[in-house]
């Protein structure tokens, strides 16, 4: 079960990094948006 | 206004004979390739007995990789001979479309006529069931130049044309080598017309449903 | 405001997912821990088919309306399809190779269709790469997109029938293709296709936004 927990975390950093990058980029995009 | 349809698809269908009648090049192409494969397949495999199954699959694998090395020029050489836009201005996209499309199946029928008694000579196939090989046959070669005539439209402005062909034609035809390996093999086995109704019947919707589709695409590739 | 709430709120349920996943016990016992995999395996190849089913919707409007932004629509869902297809496919690869000891089978229906999606997805990227003009690009790719479009259903219907009844014997094909979800099983795997699908619609309008913005930039300068 130990290795389980492993892919697990490695999953939701993985995650964590994606979702990071498209919220920080959808930011982005929504005040270049704004400012247009 | 229909004999006026007619007429003209047959016009740039007695074109599309003629010139090919004079340089021979398609045919050559498609014959001498087929040729070579079927004898190399011959020579390589001949001494081995092989079922039913393989030699269906070998056919249409020689097929395939004929009509991939030859039919992709029926729009390039419009292309390439500067005749594209005298042709456009002769009749509409449905009547070319048709005229290319009876071409098309023109040549692979040569080929096939030419190339099926070869290849059970060198292969040595009992053929039980000449009737229902020769409809599967048939079927897919109708099958075949109704998926790749309008492909060979929509190569023919593109740069890299004969891989981009087989690239595109390929996930297209697969549904018709499954079909028409299917046929063939029930024809070879002696499964008669019951054995081979799945593949008739999807053979038959298959060169409807491409034909069609091609039809009603046909004008935007050719006229942008 | 409101946007920024959703998008939290699809971390915490993938999140949510990604933990679930692999703390309940695992999917199917035959197979067991990899079966896991088809919590991620199964929305991939969704998504494979929901993008090229965009990529077609956009593909016929763009032939009636002409306009880029409906070509870009269409080719920016085929580059989604694309990226979800090849994950689909190196998923389900992974799982065959753990379960069936191979990586590849020409006998697994769904392994064909999703190999059949990928040089569909792949022949049109070409495509569009292989024409200079921009205008032809757009509608040359979407006719290719149109006209490749009855191949699937082909081969996600009539080719499993076809092919179960040229392997009748093979049964762990036919316990794959139908695992039965109980328990704990369904509710992961509901929210994780609930998921995915919304984060293909946000990475799709995300695509959009962005090109918007450019075309707008590239017009003020």
């Amino acid at each position: 079960m130990g290795s389980n927990y492993t892919v697990m975390f490695a999953n939701l950093v993985i995650w964590a990094g994606i979702f990071l990058f498209l919220f920080r980029l959808d930011k982005k995009v929504s005040d270049s948006e704004k400012r247009k | 206004m229909s004999s006026g349809w007619t007429t003209k698809a047959l016009a740039v269908l007695a074109k599309d004979i003629r010139t090919e009648l004079r340089t021979r090049y398609s045919l050559n192409a498609l014959f001498m390739f087929a040729f070579t494969t079927l004898v190399v397949v011959s020579f390589s495999l001949g001494q081995l007995s092989l079922n039913v199954q393989v030699l269906s699959a070998l056919y249409w694998i020689i097929i395939f990789f004929a009509s991939m090395s030859a039919l992709s020029g029926v729009f390039v050489k419009e292309e390439d001979g500067k005749t594209a836009q005298t042709l456009r201005l002769f009749a509409r996209p449905s009547v070319i479309y048709a005229g290319k499309l009876i071409y098309n199946m023109l040549l692979l029928t040569i080929l096939c006529a030419l190339l099926t008694p070869l290849y059970v000579v060198f292969m040595n196939v009992t053929v039980p069931d000449w009737p229902l090989l020769l409809v599967v046959i048939l079927l897919g070669i109708i099958g075949l130049s109704g998926a790749t005539t309008i492909i060979g439209a929509i190569v023919a402005k593109a740069n890299v044309r004969g891989a981009l062909f087989a690239v595109l034609s390929f996930p297209i035809l697969l549904p018709l080598l499954v079909a028409a390996i299917g046929g063939t093999n029930a024809a070879l086995a002696g499964a008669g017309w019951d054995g081979a109704e799945n593949q008739v019947r999807l053979l038959v919707a298959y060169a409807v449903i491409m034909i069609t589709a091609s039809a009603v695409l046909f004008d935007f590739v050719w006229n942008g | 405001m409101v946007r920024k709430y959703l998008q939290i709120g699809l971390f915490v349920l993938l999140a949510g997912v990604i933990y679930f996943s692999f703390t309940t016990p695992a999917p199917q016992q035959m197979i067991g821990e990899a079966s896991r995999i088809f919590y991620y395996h199964i929305p991939m190849a969704w998504l494979t088919v929901v993008a090229y089913a965009v990529n077609l919707i956009y593909a016929v409007r763009f032939l009636k309306t002409r306009s880029e932004l409906d070509d870009f629509r269409s080719l920016w869902s085929a580059e989604l399809g694309t990226m979800f297809c090849v994950l689909a496919t190196i998923s389900g690869s992974l799982f065959a190779k753990v379960t069936w000891g191979v990586y590849w089978t020409w006998s697994e229906p769904r392994m064909l269709s999703i190999f059949i999606l990928l040089l569909i997805y792949g022949a049109y990227l070409s495509l569009r790469a292989a024409i200079p003009t921009p205008e032809r690009k757009g509608i040359i790719s979407a006719a290719y997109s149109i006209f490749a479009f009855p191949t699937v259903p082909f081969f996600i219907f009539i080719m499993p029938r076809m092919m179960l009844s040229l392997h009748p014997a093979d049964s762990v094909v036919d316990k794959n293709l139908h695992f039965t979800m109980g328990g704990t099983v369904l509710p992961i795997f509901l929210v994780s296709l609930f998921s995915f699908t919304v984060l293909y619609f946000w990475l799709f309008g995300l695509g959009i936004r962005l090109h918007k913005v450019q075309l707008a930039r590239s017009e003020e300068a």
